[in-house]
């Protein structure tokens, strides 16, 4: 049963027992292919969709989803929307958009990946292989050389006569390598993302993860102590990623942000300006409407240190500034919606990363942390992450470094912030997308030996 | 879920092109969520996960393809579009398939679904208050419970034909304490492969004390002064460390290719001799248990180190070509979105014969890790990190003033070299492990352990 169809059903079956309704629909086709030793190791193919109600009785809010799209899935749909609405506080309604709160829908669709051969995806990786392994003889192996591309399609409709749809295409190549030099061993990764097949440099991905996991040979821990610092932009885009639900209002609201109650502070050097842009030129989280409906917006979270707002969604919005910010997002059919940012970016300097280090006395380059998802704490605003990189002595890259951590909290970190260059990087996309020069910080608390 | 003669065609389909083995998937799993903030229910959310997906192996080559749809032509379609990657070798076939007899690990008496959402709702406001009223400091309270009824049937075309139904119940309790403007988290969230009755084992007002009590612990703490030290990590979730640190290194993914730290080392010593490590897919209504594996192999307990010993790894079927070794019964996926692969069910390291006393006693200056938070590895090297929710430095053999903030940073390889004691209190604690097959629930457990030394992240010149 399509989306058009099973939504009629869904109105149907709803109309009487709950006030309003909203069904939320996405679907993806993907494609995914794992080269290993030249051959083809693992290729998976999809095709799924799915949907989820969020329905307002005379209770609350009551949400379900269903990956089936059948009548007894939308009776199923309606009768668990119904019951948990139940229990759920009234306070916590959500308005849902009206038709005329909608504005364009974009198709971000590359006609040159889809029409891309199925065997120039699968060539073009095993050059990706071959190259890497070529190019150093201390690249022992490849840890992972994989392809893929997706087409997401997302529907809105609801009660109140709005029905909204996008879609968009984009592909990524991924590779890891492992270098080996007696019993040292280091690994390097590198990935592009793209709309258009044409654009990607298979030279240049491998010579990164090569370049990344030789250079980090023979690396080991320094001195405890604290040091002057630059974080390079594929290291911080991951703190700023980490620290995002910080400024999501909803946390704000529950006591769950180190931020609450600082609108109009200012809480990080003048260097520092963050922006989201849903309208970003080839931006890959670029969108006209959140998953709510609603205008996404552009603003600026903080500007020049100075910080100006939070991310809001329907419900959050209520208790605060009665507007949504566009920010309404989920994850999946299968979660609730929260607030997150679609383009995020931290807004460049004008010196170049090279001038930055040759300026620097003593210090360290900071170029990879691992432990994001355990070692940093948004309620608290505390961080204390895995790091490698290497020491910087009178304006030269010294020795690589790694098994060191460094820890902080975010609010010293922004505020120690002294410069920002120009070399902007994008993550990968995931909940939405973001972007972050490398900066460079007064000081910085590292454990090593 | 299928009938015989649609998963006959589609197994043939499958092969009609070349490859060995044909498999199918099928997934049908309910699921409900249900979130209280501050004494309200502020999300109540529930639904159908379904889908199949089909593998084709050809040696130790794989193709996936994945549907939420479960029509005949829908499937053969899907079967039909990943033989066409196949070289159009000859046309293999599938055998008879025979009903297999399966050993239920995690029995359940009352299901879930049997159960009001009111009874549920009760139970997350009885820990929200125990939390809340545990000390003036706590300022927030999230408790959350979870539960899902996951129903799979695999068929292969070696003739399997089995079904697993998985039942698993959680609950979490996050308290924040606050206190000048600063604000600490606790954290506790039990589980089982159980249906309700979990909740006659589990006293629901100890969890809600407990998250409250590590909150109130670490917002009087003061940071930690990182360097190297000895540290003493106390039974439960502890026991992350050896999942981390060893386990994903030791799962035939990695191992297969070359790129695990362990790789070719079965019969070498690779850990202290203080050293016994288990994973268990067994236990019974373990969080991590299943009675069959995502393979539908049934699970079994795989001694990996024996006193130092290194014994055997995790291997699913794929890798097993890669490797010529057997499956352990070791394959698992998050859901029919996922290939299977080889991950951990219930990890734990053996009882030792040291108490708390024996191994804190002789340390000068260190660290006790009461409670660990997540941490990471990268297979390849070894490197691992992970937090630590609630420490206390040691200083003169005695349990001294409370830390917040620390990190634990090392290799896999040295770390397990190090642990120089093994405690006699085996207790295991519940987590989700995320990797290539997506995020699967897994029990992680030890008895204390400790470590002669470790890199400990914290902050010099801040306290």
């Amino acid at each position: 049963m399509d989306f058009d169809a099973f939504s009629s059903l869904v109105f149907d079956h709803g109309k009487g027992r709950l006030d309003e309704m909203e069904l939320f629909y996405t679907s993806r086709r993907a494609l995914r292919i794992e080269v290993f030793n030249q051959k083809v190791d693992n290729y998976i193919v999809s095709d799924t969709a799915g949907v989820a109600l969020r329905a307002v009785g005379s209770l609350g809010m009551g949400q379900s989803f269903t990956e089936k799209m059948d009548e007894r899935s939308a009776e199923l749909l309606v009768e668990e929307a119904y019951q948990n609405g139940q229990f759920t506080d009234a306070d916590e309604r959500p308005n849902f958009a009206k038709a005329n709160e909608a504005r364009g829908s974009r198709h971000n669709i590359s006609e040159r990946l889809e029409n891309m051969q199925t065997n120039e995806k699968i060539q073009m990786m095993i050059n990706l292989e071959t190259e890497a392994l070529s190019l150093d003889s201390r690249v022992s192996k490849i840890q992972m050389c994989t392809y893929e591309d997706n087409l997401t399609e997302r529907k809105i409709r609801n009660s109140l006569g709005l029905s909204l749809e996008d879609s968009s295409s984009l592909g990524y190549v991924y590779i890891s390598v492992v270098a080996e030099q007696g019993d040292d061993v280091s690994t390097g990764s590198s990935f592009a993302v793209f709309r258009d097949p044409g654009e990607i440099d298979i030279s240049e991905i491998a010579m990164e993860a090569v370049e990344e996991a030789t250079s980090l040979l023979g690396a080991k821990p320094i001195s405890s102590g604290n040091y002057g610092a630059i974080i390079k932009n594929r290291a911080f885009v991951d703190i700023i990623e980490g620290f995002m639900p910080a400024f999501s209002g909803l946390n704000v609201q529950r006591g769950l942000s180190f931020l609450k109650g600082r609108i109009g502070e200012v809480i990080g050097s003048p260097k520092i300006t963050i922006i989201e842009d849903p309208f970003l030129q080839d931006g890959f989280a670029s969108c006209d409407f959140d998953d709510e409906g609603f205008r996404t917006t552009r603003k600026t979270i903080i500007h020049e240190g100075r910080l100006k707002e939070f991310l809001y969604d329907s419900r959050s919005s209520k208790k605060e500034v009665n507007k949504t910010s566009g920010n309404g997002f989920r994850d999946s059919i299968k979660s609730t919606v929260g607030t997150r940012p679609t383009n995020l970016l931290v807004e460049k300097g004008s010196r170049e990363l090279v001038e930055i280090i040759e300026e620097m006395d003593s210090g360290i380059l900071i170029t990879d942390l691992a432990g994001l998802h355990s070692g940093l704490d948004f309620v608290s605003g505390d961080f204390s992450l895995q790091a490698q990189g290497f020491t910087v002595e009178s304006g030269l890259i010294g020795e690589p470094v790694k098994g060191i951590t460094i820890s902080g909290n975010m609010i010293q970190l922004l505020a120690g912030i002294e410069e920002v260059a120009d070399d902007i990087f994008f993550g990968l996309p995931g909940n939405g997308c973001y972007g972050s020069p490398s900066i460079k910080i007064d000081s910085i608390s590292v454990s090593g030996y | 879920m299928l009938n015989r003669k649609i998963v006959e065609n589609v197994l043939e389909e499958a092969l009609s092109r070349g490859g060995d083995f044909a498999e199918i998937f099928l997934e049908d799993k309910m699921t409900s969520n249900i979130k209280l903030v501050q004494g309200e229910i502020k999300d109540s959310l529930s639904g159908r996960d379904f889908g199949v997906g089909i593998r084709i192996l050809d040696g130790t080559n794989s193709v996936y393809g994945f549907t939420n749809g479960s029509s005949e032509k829908e499937l053969v379609n899907l079967a039909k579009s990943l033989a066409l990657s196949m070289d159009g070798g000859s046309k293999a076939h599938s055998r008879m398939l025979g009903e297999a007899i399966i050993h239920d690990n995690s029995p359940v008496k009352t299901q879930l679904s049997t159960v009001g959402k009111g009874d549920k709702v009760d139970l997350l406001k009885r820990a929200y208050h125990s939390a809340k009223e545990f000390d003036q400091v706590i300022s927030q309270v999230t408790t959350a419970y979870m539960e899902e009824e996951q129903k799979v049937f695999i068929a292969n075309s070696d003739g399997l034909w089995t079904r697993d139904d998985r039942t698993r119940v959680r609950l979490a309790v996050s308290a924040t304490a606050g206190l000048n403007g600063e604000l600490q988290q606790g954290y506790f969230a039990p589980g089982a492969a159980m249906g309700f009755e979990f909740f006659d084992y589990v006293d629901v007002e100890k969890v809600g004390v407990e998250a409250a009590r590590i909150a109130k612990a670490m917002i009087h703490a003061k940071y930690i002064p990182g360097g190297k030290m000895p540290v003493v990590i106390e039974n439960g979730f502890g026991g992350v460390l050896f999942h981390e640190a060893c386990g994903h290194a030791l799962e035939a993914s990695f191992v297969s290719k070359g790129t695990s730290a362990f790789g070719g080392k079965i019969g070498q010593e690779v850990a202290s001799s203080f050293v016994t490590a288990i994973d268990d897919g067994t236990i019974a209504n373990g969080w991590g248990t299943t009675s069959i594996d995502d393979e539908g192999t049934p699970t079994r307990k795989n001694v990996l180190i024996q006193n130092g010993i290194l014994k055997s790894y995790l291997i699913d079927k794929l890798n097993g070509r890669r490797m010529g070794l057997e499956s352990t019964g070791s394959a698992r996926r998050q859901s029919y979105r996922y290939p299977p692969t080889s991950r951990m069910n219930n990890t734990y390291i053996a009882t030792g014969h040291m108490t708390l006393n024996d191994m804190i006693g002789p340390i000068e200056f260190g660290l006790y890790a009461k409670k660990l938070g997540g941490g990471s590895v990268n297979p390849a090297t070894g490197d691992f990190n992970f937090s630590v929710m609630e420490g206390y430095l040691i200083k003169n053999g005695e349990i001294a003033d409370p830390v917040r903030g620390a990190t634990l940073v090392g290799n896999g390889i040295e770390v397990l070299r190090l642990i120089d004691g093994v405690g006699s209190n085996l207790r295991m604690g519940q987590g989700m492990c995320g990797a290539a097959s997506g995020s699967i629930p897994v029990n992680v457990g030890q008895p204390a352990i400790r470590v002669s030394s470790i890199t400990v992240g914290g902050r010099r010149g801040n306290d």
